[in-house]
């Protein structure tokens, strides 16, 4: 999972939080059978309730990064990549 | 939020680049569910683009004479609002507001966010904005009560 915006910046008052995650490893079966968890809807209810935007790509999507590494002035910015299987609340199976 | 005409450049081919990402997956061999859900969640993306653009070539159009309801917190965001509608230099705004204009970019940077309540004030009051609080009902605390 990738942290950008202005939460990963020295921003005092960051806005919405925007991630984006890798979903390239996922299983496609595990996909389908848990669609509606990243569906549009879901999607919107992050964004309205928890102000969490959410953006999705694969290994090969560059340009995704790209973007994320680039502010409004083009300029280049950190983002934060966590690893979640890392954290001790991951669900191996 | 666009804040100026760089930003409204940018914000154009970064638009032009999420549009042909977005065609790009949809037509891929291996159009699978996994890619659906990026495509998907591009298009957000692409929304949001163009929301902004769409608001910031409003304002400057003039069009949109009146400033959008908004929460407290994005208050600061009416002062660059302004500077836009009114087609105005980061030079020509500094001197209004009485700042230095790296000063004013700096607070522009940061949506005016960090400026106190006191300049904040100063600054709506250059710009000849009247803000009022709609007639509210102030809701009682409610107290616990205590048991003897």
């Amino acid at each position: 999972m990738f942290v950008f915006g202005s939460f990963t910046t020295s921003e005092k008052y960051p806005n919405d939080i925007d991630v984006c995650f890798d979903i390239s490893r996922l299983d496609k079966k595990k996909v389908e059978k848990n669609y509606s968890m990243l569906d549009n809807y879901e999607r919107k209810r992050y964004r309205q309730y928890l102000l969490v935007h959410i953006l999705l790509k694969e290994t090969d999507d560059a340009e995704i990064i790209k973007w994320m590494k680039h502010d409004r002035n083009s300029n280049e910015r950190g983002i934060i990549e966590l690893n979640l299987k890392d954290l001790p609340v991951y669900d191996k199976k | 939020m666009i804040k100026n005409e760089k930003q409204y450049k940018i914000s154009k081919k970064l638009l032009g680049e999420v549009i042909e990402k977005i065609g790009n997956t949809k037509t891929e061999k291996d159009y699978n569910i996994k890619r659906k859900l990026v495509a998907e969640s591009l298009e957000d993306f692409k929304e949001d683009i163009e929301n902004e653009i769409r608001e910031y070539e409003k304002l400057k159009s003039g069009k949109s004479a009146v400033l959008k309801e908004r929460s407290l917190s994005s208050l600061p965001d009416i002062i660059v609002e302004y500077k836009i509608a009114n087609h105005l230099t980061h030079k020509e705004f500094a001197k209004i507001l009485g700042l230095k204009e790296q000063q004013l970019q700096r607070y522009e940077a940061e949506s005016f966010k960090t400026v106190s309540f006191q300049n904040l004030m100063k600054f709506l009051d250059l710009i000849n904005l009247d803000l009022k609080i709609k007639e509210t009902v102030i809701k009682p605390i409610r107290r616990n009560k205590t048991t003897a």
